[in-house]
């Protein structure tokens, strides 16, 4: 497993270096600059924007005969593809980790003039932007094994366009349940964490679609 | 005896395409070099993802150092290497990434080993495979193979489109792993000259199905290809032609006793059989 | 111990290197009870397959020039002087049974090869 999430890092560096320094560049404007909108974009697109890049690290993979080769290893075809999920889940937290510490600083040095409701806002975009990244994984992985990853550009589209609607879609049921003046804080707190869960759940019932996708796959 | 592998009656069909592995059955004993010949889509890449399990067979059974890969038992898989033609790892990595990667995956990863194989093959650790030749991939790729102490290692065309310089550097490797009885090769090729060196069988495979499998001895001094006109052709005795094939000017026929045909039909020219034309007399389809 | 191999000889590398050896036992640069290299390692060192190797080490052991014990290798056979003699006998005889054959298909009549044979003989006395 160890080896396995060292070559998915590998893979995934490789493909992000340069959003990384665009990520950074971002940041550093938006502390120098305290623009709210750069502070708005620079949450909501950062770790999204990330993920999708790192996905196509799986094209380069099959480009090879590695995707071949790793059957051959001393490992189940299961810890393979949990180890993609592993790894996707732990690059957009540290992501996610990054841009919060962005937003506190940027807080700290030009207070706070972008959040209404403060905390609670800044929560919603940080675990907006996870949200969504979660989903393109769990909606391109599958995808990546049933088409192949030379499909990448179609299902990466098609992952971004699948996680906004479900989250637009989650929000909107949220906001019909509770009238809109009655919403406490508690009460969207207990929102936040319900979409957080139900994520969570699709990214397991997605790597266990890919479990079964990949152990009848051929190469 | 004990095998290496084992393939019995190993049938494999595509959904899409009429291609077909046709009951293959061979046998490879431990301590030897197997050739598998045969002629681009003749079923060698398939047997041996078959074998490895990357592909899965219809029906027949497959027995790996006695074990069946099944996907369940990843300590068979430590036992076995393998190096496949072409880029066998992604370009992005370098070799020292590489060695991280699968460090953390083989238990008897051996990292002096690993080192001496690329000072020997002169490899750069840092730089990035996409920069490699040819022949440095392939390098690579063996160096990766035997350095997890490996008992079988199989090898898909793995030199093809190399100088001869290096593939005499192959096969030196391949007898330094054989020196060990215990270690096994399943080299498949079409570059018959040097199974001709070292092979110590040869198994020859034609559009899916298994047309010789026979000791490399055997087929360089026994075996014979004799050479007539269509008249002496005739009088040649039908049981005594394994194939045949007609030429502008002759007739080149093979002959599995090259010492007896030649008591037999003194008149006539018989030349040793070199594997290459024993495959292109078996696969011609004129045979009997 | 230097095997040398020609590849396109008519002569099977086996047979090669059986004769090879064979002429070294007998010329006294293999001494009885020394060692000769594992199947394998010559295998390896001349570069042919082992499978080659290992039907020379029978073939000379079934013509009781070596022995190989499992576990131990191949060493040579103490063999008296005679048993040196009767081998180098029986590979004149296989000769003189070519020169026997090609004569009779070519009636090259009998007095003529005995002839020769004397001739050659003295040549180099």
């Amino acid at each position: 497993m160890n080896g396995l999430l060292k070559n998915n890092f590998y893979g995934m560096i490789e493909n992000v270096k340069i959003a990384i320094v665009f990520v950074l560049i971002l940041g550093i404007t938006l502390l120098i600059s305290g623009n709210d909108t750069i502070l708005n974009i620079f949450c909501i697109i950062s770790t999204p924007a990330i993920a999708i890049l790192s996905l196509s690290c799986l094209r380069k993979e099959s480009a090879s005969k590695w995707q071949k080769y790793k059957l051959t290893l001393p490992i189940t075809r299961n810890a393979i593809v949990n180890s993609q999920y592993i790894s996707h889940i732990i690059l957009c937290l540290t992501t996610t980790a990054i841009i919060s510490l962005f937003i506190i600083l940027t807080v700290c040095i030009h207070g706070n003039q972008y959040f209404y409701y403060g905390f609670r806002d800044a929560v919603t975009l940080l675990m907006t932007s996870f949200v969504l990244s979660i989903l393109i994984g769990a909606i391109s992985y599958p995808l990546c094994y049933l088409w192949g990853a030379e499909r990448i550009e179609v299902i990466t589209v098609l992952s971004v366009i699948g996680a906004v609607a479900i989250v637009l879609g989650l929000s909107l049921i949220i906001n019909l349940m509770f009238d809109r003046s009655s919403i406490t804080n508690t009460i969207y707190y207990i929102s936040l964490a319900s979409i957080l869960v139900i994520t969570l759940v699709i990214f397991i019932l997605s790597k266990i679609a890919s479990c079964i996708i990949f152990k009848r796959k051929e190469y | 005896m004990d095998y290496a592998l084992q393939l019995q009656n190993v049938t494999k069909s595509f959904k899409h395409s009429d291609f077909l592995l046709d009951h293959i059955s061979f046998a490879l004993p431990k301590g030897a070099i197997m050739g598998f010949v045969g002629e681009n889509g003749a079923g060698k890449t398939t047997t041996i993802g078959c074998i490895m399990n990357t592909l899965r067979i219809d029906s027949g059974s497959i027995q790996v150092l006695g074990q069946t890969l099944n996907g369940q038992n990843p300590l068979l898989s430590e036992q076995i290497g393998i190096v496949y033609d072409g880029d066998n790892f992604p370009s992005y990595l370098t070799a020292n990434q590489l060695e991280h990667i699968l460090q953390g995956i083989y238990s008897a990863w051996d990292p002096s080993l690993f080192q001496k194989f690329l000072e020997r093959f002169e490899l750069n650790r840092t730089l990035k495979i996409s920069k490699y030749s040819k022949g440095m991939s392939m390098k690579l790729a063996i160096a990766v193979a035997l350095s997890h102490h490996p008992k079988l290692l199989i090898l898909d065309e793995a030199t093809a489109g190399l100088d001869p310089v290096i593939r005499d550097e192959m096969l030196d490797l391949f007898l330094d792993f054989i020196e060990d009885p215990e270690h096994s090769i399943l080299l498949s090729s079409h570059i018959t000259s040097d199974l001709e060196k070292i092979a110590d069988y040869i198994t020859f495979i034609h559009k899916g199905k298994i047309i010789l499998t026979e000791t490399k001895d055997h087929l360089i001094y026994q075996y014979g290809i004799l050479r007539c006109r269509q008249k002496e052709f005739e009088q040649i005795n039908t049981t005594d032609i394994l194939a045949y094939r007609k030429r502008d000017y002759q007739i080149d026929v093979l002959v599995a006793n090259r010492h007896t045909a030649e008591k037999n039909y003194k008149n006539l020219v018989i030349d040793p059989a070199t594997i290459d034309e024993i495959m292109l007399l078996l696969t011609k389809e004129e045979r009997i | 111990m230097e095997i040398i191999i020609s590849n396109n000889s008519t002569k099977p590398i086996y047979e090669q290197i059986t004769s090879q050896i064979k002429a070294m036992i007998m010329s006294g640069e293999l001494q009885a009870g020394e060692s000769i290299p594992s199947m394998r390692a010559l295998a390896k060192s001349i570069h042919v397959s082992v499978i080659t190797v290992q039907k020379a080490y029978e073939d000379l052991q079934r013509d009781g020039f070596i022995n190989t014990t499992v576990g131990r290798g191949s060493f040579v056979a103490a063999r008296s002087q005679t048993f040196y003699q009767e081998e180098q006998q029986r590979m004149a005889e296989e000769h003189l049974q070519i020169a026997a054959d090609i004569g009779r298909t070519c009636n090259i009549p009998l007095k003529k090869l005995q002839e020769l044979l004397a001739l050659f003989y003295e040549e180099e006395a």
